[in-house]
């Protein structure tokens, strides 16, 4: 586990990706492009065109900043030091209930048992509802923070009783090891490793029959207007990377595993649970409203109307290269 | 192989052809009927899903128990579709998207229950409205979220169908090309081959007839093979095989005719020769023999006329017996020369009446012998092209003889006709005298023969034979039909 961390720590400086030995080849220069990518499985479609060299066969020079998760990636590309990022969906919505111009350009997986909840039995937790009176590691204005307060929900535990402690993603392992968390709600690999590192002393929730959960490669505002051409290059070389997930998936495992430095039997465990498929949808509308329903009640962004978050869902380039791929009600 | 069987194995390449047409026509029918099918599934399914997500809302936001019932039911439709959609989709990944919608399906029920059975969802507004709670706000996302997945995987199977119905149309379009184009081009390089063949054949054999045609009789044209156009060759080279030796057969006869001309030839200078000893043998007779003959009818007239009164009744008898003996000679001889003459004239051929010639020979004779009593028939129009000259003496014999047979009669009757005979006319100097033995017909156109004596009916014997000559001079026949005391006739043709 700490392994993993550190490994991820290492590889916060920037890599510069220039692989170019497969695909067509666009005349002219390479596009440069910085891609604020999230180390974890559910960006595989990124890592996998990153190793196969989709990106370059579109004429992009990608340049790659990789983070541990979506949300610190996302914060980099709104500080202006991406032009894109890769992030799950809840932290889209705070982004955007937070005033920020963000596009999004597709969904690139979708996973309804990738995040949860994991409780140390000997903190007197057996099923969900015991959750009520324990202290919950969880990283704020992720979808840690969305699953857990759905899984409270269906279980009907009172949103209040439970004691919400602001932890690093890297930071839980320990901190539920040491007890001095009863439970974390976070996600995959983290999930896999707590497994492995506690093995029968923690339970693991899910909320698989309500909760579902969105990746997505998202833009600055202005370069989604102004870089139109860069914006469906990537998308391109995502679709290849997805028909090569579809079509070769060992091959797109090993890929995968090899981006993120892990085992393969890791990525095994969990690869299979993500529905790898780049597209636009009303669901991921609908996701957004609720997440921003839920964080405008829960007082977590700054009480307000609900915002027209359509707006954010950036269209055009999906449309130019797979309009198929493209259900939003317009 | 014969040019029957090439046809025929033509036709059945063809038909072969035209067969697997139809087979694939009848394929790429039946799997663009699949498609079809396949895409009115998908859009069923579609519609059910839409109704259904209308009668969720409709639920949601009312909370009718007709709602409740119409949304279970659409979800029982949904499945059976589902589960009959196999059917159909046989691609692994159309089987996997039903696969997955029949779970989306089946995960919502349970949901759906939820929103129905939660106690909070029995909390009304005061107008009627269901309460919001959070747990139902979660549920029910989520349902939107599993619909949208639903509806999703539907677009997925439409566009799925209606690719396969499109490339099946494809596939269809580029079969029947693909086949129609095999199937002409198998005609065309059929016709092709079988029609090279037929004209390098066709003008070998008409090169080769023109070859023998220009008289090169020892060319053949030996065509290889065993169809119908080798065996036309070889019977061809036979009948040109057959033709060499007649031909050869031919130029032997053409020799032997060369030499039987020659040997003609010199037969015809002979002849030649002989007409002229015989004219001059004519001559001879005529002038040598008629000289003694006048002088014996000459001096027994002056033995009769000077010393008649001295001969008495028998010596005056003998030297009339002497004198008319003399004259009968120098008619004999007369007669003669004229036969002669008659085979030796050049013919003149020129138009000549014949009715109008037979009326005239018998006005002289009848001239001649003007108390002579018979009934003479012309008919006329009797025109042929002859010598006019020897024609008279044709008719002057026959009706000298006419009326010389019917000179006994009473009631003599002689007749000039033509008759058609099988297309050739024919003359005739018909009458009813003395007639004759049809046993002795042969006998009548020799010279000298004679069926009466000339004390009952006075002659040479020669006319007929100078008639006959005459008539084959000219290239006819004659021929003379009787019977004893009733008549005769003779006829002849030109």
């Amino acid at each position: 586990m700490k392994t993993a961390i550190a490994k991820l720590s290492v590889a916060s400086c920037c890599l510069v990706v220039l692989i170019g030995c497969e695909g067509k080849r666009v005349a002219g220069p390479p596009e440069k492009i910085t891609l604020a990518l999230s180390m974890l499985p559910h960006a595989s479609l990124v890592h996998v065109a990153v190793a196969k060299g989709y990106f370059a066969g579109e004429g992009l020079e990608v340049t790659l900043q990789p983070h541990q998760f979506g949300k610190p990636a996302l914060d980099a590309m709104l500080a202006g030091k991406a032009d894109l990022a890769t992030c799950a969906d809840t932290p889209l919505v705070f982004a955007v209930l937070k005033g920020q111009q963000i596009s999004v350009l597709a969904t690139i997986a979708g996973a309804t048992r990738n995040t949860a909840v994991v409780a140390r039995k000997d903190a007197g937790i057996s099923t969900p509802r015991d959750l009520a009176g324990k202290r919950v590691g969880v990283s704020r204005g992720t979808n840690g923070e969305f699953f857990l307060d759905t899984l409270l929900v269906r279980h009907g535990v009172d949103r209040e009783s439970v004691h919400l402690v602001d932890l690093s993603p890297a930071d839980m392992p320990d901190a539920l090891a040491k007890g001095e968390v009863d439970a974390v709600a976070i996600w995959n690999p983290i999930i896999f490793d707590l497994q492995r590192l506690l093995g029968d002393r923690v339970l693991t929730f899910y909320a698989d029959d309500i909760y579902f959960e969105t990746f997505d490669v998202v833009a600055r505002m202005e370069f989604a207007k102004q870089r139109p051409g860069a914006a469906k290059s990537v998308l391109r070389a995502l679709l290849r990377a997805e028909a090569l997930v579809r079509d070769h998936p060992d091959e797109a495992r090993r890929a995968t595993a090899a981006a993120l430095k892990q085992d393969l039997a890791q990525i095994d465990a969990t690869f299979g649970q993500f529905d790898f498929r780049v597209r636009l949808e009303q669901s991921l509308l609908v996701l957004m409203e609720e997440e921003a329903r839920w964080a405008i009640r829960s007082g977590l962004v700054p009480r307000q109307d609900m915002p027209n978050l359509l707006t954010s869902l950036e269209t055009e380039p999906l449309l130019a290269v797979k309009p198929a791929a493209v259900q939003l009600v317009r | 192989m014969h040019l029957r069987k090439r046809f025929r194995v033509n036709a059945a390449i063809s038909f072969g052809a035209i067969l697997l047409l139809a087979v694939g026509l009848g394929l790429s029918w039946h799997a663009s009927s699949r498609a079809s099918r396949a895409e009115d599934l998908a859009k069923a399914l579609q519609q059910q899903i839409l109704e259904r997500g209308i009668v969720k809302d409709e639920y949601l936001a009312y909370r009718e128990e007709r709602a409740r019932a119409q949304w279970y039911a659409k979800t029982a439709r949904l499945l059976d579709l589902l589960h009959s959609a196999g059917d159909a989709f046989d691609g692994p990944d159309e089987r996997e998207t039903i696969g997955e919608m029949a779970a989306i399906v089946e995960r919502s029920k349970p949901l759906f229950g939820e929103i129905v059975e939660h106690p909070d969802a029995r909390e009304r507004d005061e107008r009627g409205r269901a309460l919001p709670n959070a747990l139902q706000e979660r549920v029910s996302t989520k349902m939107l979220l599993l619909y949208y997945d639903l509806y999703s995987h539907a677009n997925r199977l439409v566009e799925s169908a209606s690719r396969r119905a499109r490339s099946t149309q494809k596939t269809t379009l580029l079969s029947v090309m693909g086949m129609i184009g095999a199937v002409l081009a198998v005609t065309i390089i059929n016709a092709l081959m079988t029609s090279g063949l037929l004209e390098r054949r066709i003008m070998r054999l008409r090169d080769g007839a023109e070859r023998v045609a220009t008289g090169n009789l020892g060319h053949r044209i030996a065509i290889e093979g065993s169809d119908e156009l080798a065996e036309l060759g070889q019977a061809f080279d036979n009948m040109a095989a057959r033709l060499q030796e007649t031909y050869a057969a031919l130029e032997t006869k053409a020799a032997e005719v060369g030499t039987l001309n020659e040997e003609l030839h010199r037969q015809v200078v002979q002849l030649g020769a002989a007409n002229g000893e015989l004219e001059a043998f004519s001559y001879s007779v005529s002038h040598d023999l008629r000289a003694p003959l006048r002088s014996i009818d000459g001096f027994s007239q002056v033995l009769q006329e000077d010393f008649g009164d001295r001969l008495g009744a028998d010596g005056e008898d003998a030297l009339g017996r002497i004198r008319r003996a003399a004259r009968h000679m120098g008619q004999l001889i007369d007669d003669l020369l004229k036969l002669s003459k008659v085979t030796r004239a050049e013919l003149h051929r020129e138009r000549v009446d014949l009715s109008e010639m037979a009326r005239s020979v018998a006005a002289d004779i009848s001239r001649r012998d003007p108390k002579r009593q018979a009934e003479v028939r012309f008919a006329d129009g009797a025109v042929v092209e002859a010598d006019p000259r020897l024609l008279r003496i044709v008719i002057e014999n026959l009706m000298d003889n006419a009326f010389k047979f019917t000179s006994k009669k009473a009631d003599a009757r002689i007749e000039f006709g033509t008759r058609d005979d099988d297309g050739r006319v024919v003359y005739f100097v018909r009458d009813n005298g003395v007639g004759f033995d049809m046993a002795f017909a042969g006998k009548l156109f020799g010279a000298f023969q004679r069926l009466h004596s000339t004390v009952e009916f006075p002659g040479t014997g020669i006319g007929l034979a100078t008639v006959q000559r005459i008539v084959h001079r000219h290239g006819g026949s004659v021929r003379a039909e009787g019977v004893p005391g009733e008549g005769a006739t003779f006829s002849f043709s030109l």
